[in-house]
C-alpha cells in the first residue's frame, strides 16, 4: 500500500471522517487515509473535528425532534390531508358538478383557476402582455411612418369632380363617398379615382338612377 | 382498533434499518382501521395504492398518506427548523401528490418521487423563510452576547450547541443544507439523494463534501466566539 501525504488526505476528511452507512465513501483510499491518520496528529485532529460536527448536528437535531409533540401533531396533520383531498375531490367531482350546473361553469372554475395559478405563471402572462403590448406600439408606428394614416380608409378625403352639384358614387370597396365638383376626371365606364387609397379603395362608380333605387351599400 | 405500526414498506431507511428513525416511519394513531390496516400491509406495495387512488378508492390513497406523512414531515422540519412551516409543506406536499398521481411512472420508486416533491417544496419555503427573516431583527438579538453570564468562563451549555448548530444550518446555503439532511440525518446515500434533488451522483457527493466542510467552519467559528 502506497503511503499519502497530509496534501492528499485532507481534502477526502469530510467525507470519509464522518459516518458512512453504506460504504460509499469507503474506497481503496480509505485504508491508506486510515494508515496516515495512525502517524499524523494534525489530520487526525482534523477529521476529528469533522466528526465532532457531524455528532453536533445529530445531537441537535435529535433535542430539537424531541421538543415536537409528534403523536398529536401527525393525528392533526394526516386529518388536514385528507380533508384538502376530500376538498379537491369535491370540486373535481359530482359536486363540483352540481354547483356548477347550477352558478355556471366560471362559478368554481375561477376560484380554482385563481388557487392553483402559480405565481410564476402570472409574471409569465405579463410579461407576454407587455411583449404583445410593445409590438403593438411598434406596429402602429410603422404603420404611421410608411404612409398608413394617408392611405387609411378612416381618413380619406371625399372625391371631387367635374360637375355642377354633388354626384353620388358606389364605391368599389370601402366606405360610401361622395364626388364633389371640383374637377375630377371620370371615365367612360362611369367610374372615378379619388388619388387617395390603394387600389379599388379609392375608386367609385357615379350612381346611375337604377343604383338610386338599390338600397345603399353597406 | 389496531395498535400503531411501522410499516414494512422497502424504502431507503427501513432497508438500511437505520438506528433512531422508526419514529420517522411510524403511523400516525387515530387512523380508520380500513387505512391503518392497508397502511401497515406490506404485501400492498406504493404502486399499488396509487393505482387503487386513481381507481377512484379514498382509503388507498388515505393509506400512502400514513406511509409517508411522517418521513415527509420530518425531512420538512430538518430542512427549515420550524414545525409550523414544515406542517404546511408536508400539507401541500401531499396535495400535489394527489392531484398528480397520474403521472406517476410506476417504472420509478414512489418515495423518490413523493421525497422530490417534498424537497422542493421545502427548499422553496427555506428561501422564502429566509428573505422575510432578513428583515426582521430575530436573528441580530439571538447573535448578541447574553449580559447574564460571562460566556469566557462558563462552559458551553447543550442547549447553546444545539442552538449553535440550528444557526450554522440557517446559515448554510440551501442547497448544502438539503444534500446534509438527507445524507447525514435521514441517512440516504448519494445514490439515493440525486434523483431526489434531480442532481448526478457527483454532485450530490460534491455538495456533500462541500456542505460538511462550510458546516464545520461556522461551526468552528462560532465555537470560537462563545
Amino acid at each position: 500500500m502506497q503511503p499519502v501525504d497530509c496534501a492528499y488526505v485532507r481534502p477526502l476528511l469530510p467525507m470519509l471522517a464522518a459516518e458512512d452507512p453504506d460504504g460509499e465513501a469507503a474506497g481503496t483510499c480509505a485504508a491508506q487515509v486510515r494508515a496516515h491518520l495512525r502517524e499524523c496528529v494534525g489530520c487526525r485532529a482534523e477529521a476529528g473535528g469533522f466528526l465532532r460536527a457531524g455528532r453536533a448536528l445529530r445531537d441537535a437535531v435529535a433535542a430539537r425532534d424531541a421538543a415536537v409533540p409528534d403523536d398529536a401533531l401527525q393525528q392533526d396533520l394526516h386529518a388536514a390531508i385528507m380533508a384538502r383531498v376530500a376538498e379537491i375531490e369535491w370540486q373535481d367531482g359530482p359536486g363540483h358538478e352540481a354547483v356548477t350546473s347550477a352558478y355556471g361553469p366560471g362559478v368554481l372554475g375561477f376560484a380554482r383557476w385563481r388557487r392553483e395559478l402559480p405565481w410564476r405563471h402570472v409574471v409569465a402572462l405579463g410579461a407576454a402582455a407587455m411583449l404583445l403590448a410593445a409590438i403593438g406600439f411598434w406596429a402602429f408606428g410603422f404603420w404611421l411612418g410608411h404612409g398608413g394614416e394617408r392611405d387609411s380608409i378612416w381618413s380619406r378625403q371625399p372625391l371631387q369632380a367635374t360637375s355642377t352639384g354633388p354626384l353620388r358614387a358606389v364605391p368599389y370597396a370601402g366606405p360610401r363617398f361622395e364626388l364633389l365638383p371640383v374637377g375630377l376626371p371620370i371615365d367612360d365606364q362611369g367610374s372615378a379615382e379619388s388619388g387617395v387609397g390603394p387600389g379599388m379603395m379609392g375608386r367609385g362608380r357615379l350612381r346611375t338612377p337604377i343604383d338610386e333605387q338599390l338600397p345603399p351599400p353597406r | 382498533m389496531i395498535p400503531n405500526q411501522s410499516f414494512p414498506t422497502p424504502g431507503p431507511l427501513d432497508a438500511r434499518g437505520a438506528p433512531g428513525t422508526e419514529r420517522w416511519t411510524a403511523l400516525p394513531g387515530g387512523l380508520p382501521s380500513q387505512v391503518q390496516a392497508l397502511a401497515g400491509d406490506g404485501g400492498v406495495s406504493d404502486a399499488e395504492l396509487v393505482r387503487r387512488s386513481l381507481a377512484g378508492q379514498q382509503d388507498p390513497f388515505a393509506a400512502l398518506v400514513a406511509r409517508y406523512q411522517r418521513r415527509a414531515f420530518w425531512i420538512a422540519f430538518h430542512v427549515l427548523g420550524r414545525a409550523e412551516e414544515a406542517r404546511d409543506v408536508c400539507q401541500e406536499a401531499f396535495v400535489r401528490l394527489y392531484r398528480s398521481l397520474d403521472r406517476y411512472d410506476y417504472a420509478r420508486s414512489f418515495y423518490t418521487w413523493f421525497y422530490r416533491i417534498v424537497m422542493n417544496l421545502a427548499i422553496d419555503a427555506l428561501r422564502k423563510l429566509r428573505s422575510a427573516r432578513a428583515s426582521s431583527l430575530d436573528d441580530l438579538v439571538a447573535m448578541l452576547p447574553d449580559e447574564r453570564e460571562d460566556a469566557a468562563q462558563a462552559p458551553i451549555e447543550r442547549d447553546e450547541q444545539n442552538a449553535l448548530v440550528w444557526q450554522v444550518l440557517d446559515k448554510l446555503d440551501a442547497k448544502f443544507r438539503a444534500v446534509l439532511v438527507l445524507r447525514d440525518i435521514h441517512g440516504l446515500s448519494c445514490r439515493e439523494i440525486a434523483p431526489i434533488l434531480k442532481i448526478t451522483h457527483a454532485t450530490a457527493r460534491w455538495r456533500l463534501h462541500r456542505g460538511r466542510q462550510v458546516f464545520r467552519e461556522h461551526w468552528d467559528r462560532g465555537q470560537g466566539e462563545a
